[in-house]
């Protein structure tokens, strides 16, 4: 397989796409975006066979990954299961940073303090990101794991992006089409539209 | 971590996304409309210039 590019400011977002997250889901688009970053999410892969290496594919493609384990318990539906597509992702990010240090650099965040170190104790002796599964905690903790070092975003600008982009959901998702903002056809629209708030409010 | 690398700016990424000029319209009328108190006056200053105030604040 052929190795893709690293673009050296993508960000792999391994989140999980559910209704309950989506105020958390876009806080990290508007955070990631604020921070001059660039996210990319499975959204517009489609399943079968293929699935899995195009996955990869992104990871390989992206400078960081972020991966959220804040939903590992039961699901409502029947069966009741975890989801064990992030930890997968996140399994194959390490994996690949492992193999390549320079070119992939992985964050593993959660809501609850000392959860992860139980759910997935193979992860013990790494520092997680521990957002509390607020929207303000999501700004802290990618200010925690990212600085720039000539324009230093502040949590308060990065919050007031997302409050913006919080507008703009239920326009963008009627004009697309889209039955919730965890669609491909919506991602594209959700990101521009950030990253062209945090142009007119925190650079012009 | 520390990022070095540059902004994009909305136009950049506007093409890095592959958007059409009618659907970045569209967004920005949306995203004018809904947060007139940020964005009105039309204070979306071309890409150059957007650069040129960022390498100030670097300064």
């Amino acid at each position: 397989m052929k190795k893709p590019q690293v673009e050296p400011d993508s960000v792999f977002l391994n989140v999980p796409y559910d209704k309950k997250f989506t105020n958390i889901y876009l806080a990290y688009l508007s955070g990631l975006v604020s921070l001059g970053l660039n996210p990319k999410a499975t959204l517009a892969i489609p399943g079968g066979v293929t699935r899995l290496d195009r996955i990869f594919a992104l990871i390989q493609s992206c400078r960081y990954s972020l991966h959220d384990l804040s939903r590992v318990e039961l699901d409502r539906t029947y069966p009741p299961t975890p989801r064990f597509n992030m930890p997968m992702e996140l399994g194959m990010a390490v994996a690949w940073a492992k193999l390549n240090p320079k070119e992939h650099t992985w964050f593993v965040f959660e809501s609850q303090e000392r959860r992860a170190q139980k759910s997935i104790s193979d992860l013990n002796g790494t520092d997680c990101n521990i957002h509390g599964g607020t929207e303000e905690g999501v700004m802290r903790e990618l200010c925690n794991a990212f600085v720039r070092r000539k324009r230093r975003v502040t949590v308060p600008e990065m919050l007031a992006v997302h409050r913006e982009l919080k507008k703009q959901v239920p326009d963008l998702t009627r004009r697309s089409g889209a039955a919730s903002v965890f669609e491909s056809r919506i991602f594209d629209d959700l990101l521009f539209a950030a990253t062209d708030l945090r142009d007119v409010m925190l650079l012009a | 971590m520390i990022i070095t690398t540059p902004i994009p700016t909305a136009d950049e990424m506007a093409k890095r996304l592959g958007l059409g000029k009618k659907r970045v319209a569209m967004i920005r009328e949306i995203v004018r409309k809904n947060s007139a108190k940020f964005v009105n006056g039309n204070r979306s200053v071309s890409s150059s210039h957007k650069v040129e105030v960022r390498e100030k604040a670097a300064s």
